[in-house]
């Protein structure tokens, strides 16, 4: 297979009307193909993608993390995007990674708030209506209830990698602090890239 | 850091304020004309801020963690 810019609508479903603010199909998608033996996937929304940066291809984190690591490129970022993008981008990984060239593939996964894509195209399926009934009994209930999005969106994501054994998937948060199974998973970078700005300002 | 509001408590930086506001406007005109903001860019360009997060990145992918 050859992953190029033009190609990559054959994998992996592009910005649409039906589940973006784009009025038109756009693939804001990149790929950047070597001679490396190792592949670096990153996944996310405007910050992924990278958003008002100059040059973007080469300031993006997603670049400057693939070259570091002696690694080809392959940015799936949408600005706006939510958690269940990422989510469905891992499925749609999954499809055609045994087809991937690669002794090892990296997937970086940047997480944001839970809920951004709620009752969308995304979660149509998802009865939440159950989940209400058997989990809500006081007001506080509800925080529950961003966890149970972000832990399901992250359960799904290594669920579905798991079989993987030459992936290596990482987690990481953009400005929100998550709530929910983080502390179960070591691959889960703790601190919000926001916190660690801060902190690094604080010093 | 240069205060500029707090909520609940804490004190809310100035680039801080800025990126939840281009977060909530989503906008990306709204956007850059905030990141372009002469003060903003001399605190936090945004190149450093992912050139600061790729190494944190890079750092913890080769770091010991448990990755089953």
């Amino acid at each position: 297979m050859v992953l190029s810019k033009n190609s990559l609508p054959q994998y992996f479903e592009i910005a649409t009307p039906q589940t973006t603010h784009y009025k038109k199909p756009c693939n804001t998608y990149d790929v950047r193909i070597g001679n490396n033996t190792s592949l670096c996937v990153t996944i996310g929304e405007s910050w992924t993608y990278g958003s008002d940066i100059s040059e973007r291809l080469k300031h993006v984190y997603g670049s400057v993390l693939s070259r570091k690591l002696d690694a080809d490129w392959l940015n799936l970022g949408i600005p706006s995007a939510g958690n269940l993008f990422v989510r469905d981008k891992v499925s749609e990984l999954v499809r055609i990674i045994s087809l991937m060239p690669y002794d090892k593939i990296y997937v970086v996964c940047l997480l944001t708030e839970a809920g951004r894509e709620l009752d969308s195209s995304r979660d149509n399926t998802v009865d939440y209506h159950t989940w209400f009934n058997n989990n809500i009994n006081v007001y506080t209930d509800y925080y529950k209830f961003f966890a149970y999005l972000t832990d399901t969106c992250v359960e799904s994501i290594t669920r579905e990698l798991l079989p993987f054994g030459h992936v290596q998937l990482v987690f990481a948060t953009n400005f929100v602090e998550q709530a929910g199974v983080i502390n179960q998973y070591d691959n889960f970078l703790q601190d919000s890239w926001v916190k660690m700005l801060c902190d690094q300002d604080n010093k | 850091m240069e205060k500029v509001l707090t909520l609940q408590g804490n004190d809310i930086s100035h680039s801080l304020y800025k990126e939840w506001m281009c977060e909530l406007l989503d906008n990306a005109s709204a956007r850059s004309a905030l990141m372009n903001n002469e003060h903003y860019t001399n605190i936090h360009p945004l190149e450093k801020e992912h050139l600061f997060f790729a190494n944190k990145l890079f750092d913890f992918i080769n770091s010991d963690y448990d990755n089953n």
